[in-house]
């Protein structure tokens, strides 16, 4: 394989705050290669939006993207480059879209005079001529009467539109890469499945890179080449999108997977996964999801796992990897035990559990 | 973009009344030379013409000294609405300044810029403007509207900064960074023009309160210094006898009133005009 467009190694972006030190993103390594749509999946607050905004060094105080880190982009690393390079790579080389399209317009200007400035910022066009090519990019994401259209501000406009605005915007320039931060998230279902598609069309015509940040597996399935599942600021698993839905490892992967409404699946409700991402100031020192896991046995609390290759292109962070035999022995998770919440009554026998201690004990 | 501000102020006929008042009075003190009835210093007759009540031949009346109080209202409104503008100018763009600079790079520098902003605002301004004119004899209009334009911003820059915070923190504006703009053009392309409303209607009510405190200051004897006319001069001038030459009090009374009530009118529907969202038809 050739040099991947972009290479992330070794990631790590801290906030500081007075309550201590947030490790937002802690040590996260990926590749995305040429033409190629890499998803990002995780639950709010596992670190993929400020990995988005690292990349685009976007990250304000008092967040910082720590020693060490490298970002290679194209062969140069980001993190070396001066501001004013870096103005240069973004909306020009790399471009994002944001969640919003609501927020993200500006309310007082023209559609058509945003999608203006990019090429006005980049390369330097004339009011007249950036105006030309912002019609051209509405025609290109599919709006109709663009040159009408142009005129209108954001609020004239409904969500969908809105954003085909936001991705007109990040395409201007023809970027190598998009990062779409929960592109379509906002939007209604049907409008969702337009904008993947219009998203999908563009990068079949100019052989962009999509880094795709979303919680919707279903977004990953119709887009994704590769999933990258994120779970405390860090990685959990890696592989290609048929290993996820197909042989997904990591029990955090098999939560957000059952968490997933399906057409015929016959599931009378859907399962979700008990408690919430801890606070990123207090990572639990062994596996950060210990205290969710069905199958967390005492190896889980104290030793934090590594990425395990699990098959070709796939690994996954689980000590299951090595015990495979703890699967067959699911309980209610740690924090289901804490609150008393569907503690023993189904937890099935008592031998399957013995391996769970009491908090207090643990920790 | 600011064609289209204006489209949507004229769109208005509640600005357009406004700003018809504001061209006419403006309209008839740049003219004044040309239009006013009589010269504003000539004391035409002080014995037979003194302190006559309005009349077809003088419709405002004549002061003590026998000069037509219309003329010198026209004359007066020079000295008053180019005091204002010009303080206010001043103050405006201190204003801006000062408060985009704080709020949009915060940190340690908004920190101490906002706590200089909290120690001038401390100081009661008119006590501080009467201090100062009142013990400098030789206060020339230009010094005169460096310290009333020099004292009026603190309040308003508190207030840009406010809002300059909550813009930059904005989506959007996070979007054009993403899109490679830099800071300058973040901070005067994108994050001024939203932050502008409120700084508007700041300075067209500034505008107002200025000839009110001009006024106030002149009347006191501290503004504004004879020979020129200004509205507060004229006004002190008939304080003496209110009663009996109530037309010197009036008139120039009136032009101020009106002048302030319309200067907030327009700062109103400037608002409405920046901000497309707070017009009628807007739709989401």
């Amino acid at each position: 394989m050739t040099e991947p467009l972009l290479k992330v190694e070794n990631l790590h972006t801290f906030f500081y705050s007075e309550n201590g030190v947030a490790r937002a993103v802690d040590g996260v390594s990926f590749a995305v290669g040429a033409g190629e749509t890499v998803g990002i999946v995780g639950e709010s607050g596992c670190g993929k939006s400020v990995t988005a905004l690292s990349i685009l060094r976007l990250v304000r105080p008092p967040g910082r993207i720590e020693q060490g880190s490298r970002l290679l982009f194209d062969g140069t690393d980001l993190l070396g480059l001066s501001e004013e390079q870096m103005r240069k790579i973004r909306g020009n080389r790399i471009a994002m879209v944001f969640q919003e399209p609501m927020t993200a317009l500006n309310p007082v200007f023209t559609v058509g005079e945003q999608i203006a400035e990019v090429s006005r910022i980049h390369e330097g066009k004339s009011r007249k001529d950036a105006w030309a090519r912002a019609v051209e990019m509405l025609t290109l994401v599919g709006i109709p009467s663009p040159e009408q259209r142009a005129k209108e501000y954001p609020h004239q406009l409904s969500g969908g539109m809105r954003q085909r605005i936001v991705i007109a915007m990040a395409l201007v320039m023809n970027p190598a890469l998009v990062i779409a931060d929960e592109p379509t998230t906002a939007l209604d279902v049907t409008i969702q499945a337009q904008i993947l598609e219009l998203l999908s069309e563009m990068q079949r015509r100019a052989g962009m890179s999509i880094l795709m940040i979303t919680h919707d597996l279903g977004v990953v399935a119709e887009t994704c080449t590769r999933v990258i599942v994120m779970y405390g600021g860090e990685i959990v698993e890696e592989s290609s999108v048929g290993d996820v839905f197909k042989a997904a490892h990591h029990p955090y992967t098999e939560g957000l997977l059952g968490a997933m409404p399906r057409v015929g699946g016959g599931q009378e409700r859907l399962t979700t996964i008990p408690g919430t991402v801890p606070p990123p100031t207090a990572w639990p020192v062994g596996c950060r999801f210990h205290d969710r896991c069905p199958y967390a046995w005492d190896r889980c609390v104290n030793d934090h796992p590594p990425l395990y290759q699990i098959g070709a292109g796939h690994v996954s962070r689980c000590h299951l990897a090595e015990e495979p035999e703890y699967r067959n022995r699911p309980h209610p998770p740690l924090v289901e035990q804490v609150m008393g919440v569907g503690g023993v009554a189904q937890g099935g026998a008592p031998g399957e559990r013995e391996n769970v201690k009491d908090r207090s004990e643990l920790t | 973009m600011t064609a289209e501000v204006w489209r949507r102020l004229w769109r208005q006929r509640r600005a357009r009344v406004a700003l018809g008042l504001l061209a006419t009075i403006a309209l008839a003190a740049l003219l004044a030379p040309v239009i006013a009835p009589y010269d504003p210093i000539a004391q035409h007759d002080i014995i037979g013409l003194k302190s006559q009540a309005p009349s077809w031949s003088h419709p405002f009346g004549t002061d003590q000294y026998s000069r037509d109080v219309l003329s010198r209202l026209m004359y007066g409104a020079r000295i008053s609405l180019s005091v204002a503008v010009l303080a206010v100018f001043l103050s405006g763009t201190l204003a801006l300044a000062w408060g985009a600079v704080a709020g949009y790079f915060g940190g340690r520098l908004d920190a101490v810029m906002m706590r200089i902003i909290d120690g001038l605002i401390s100081i009661p301004r008119v006590l501080l403007l009467l201090g100062i004119l009142g013990v400098w004899s030789e206060v020339t209009l230009p010094v005169l509207i460096l310290l009333l334009g020099g004292t009026g911003w603190f309040g308003v820059s508190r207030m840009v900064r406010a809002e300059v915070l909550s813009v930059s923190r904005r989506d959007h504006v996070a979007a054009v960074r993403a899109l490679g703009a830099g800071d300058w053009r973040i901070l005067t392309g994108h994050v001024l023009p939203n932050a502008l409303a409120p700084v508007l209607v700041a300075v067209a009510l500034g505008v107002g309160s200025l000839i009110a405190l001009e006024g106030g200051l002149s009347y006191l004897g501290v503004g504004v210094r004879p020979p020129h006319a200004s509205w507060g001069n004229i006004i002190q001038d008939g304080s003496m006898n209110v009663t009996g030459l109530w037309w010197m009090s009036l008139f120039p009374g009136l032009a101020i009133a009106v002048t302030v009530l319309a200067c907030n009118v327009v700062g109103e529907a400037l608002r409405d005009a920046v901000d497309p969202r707070h017009l009628p038809g807007a739709h989401d």
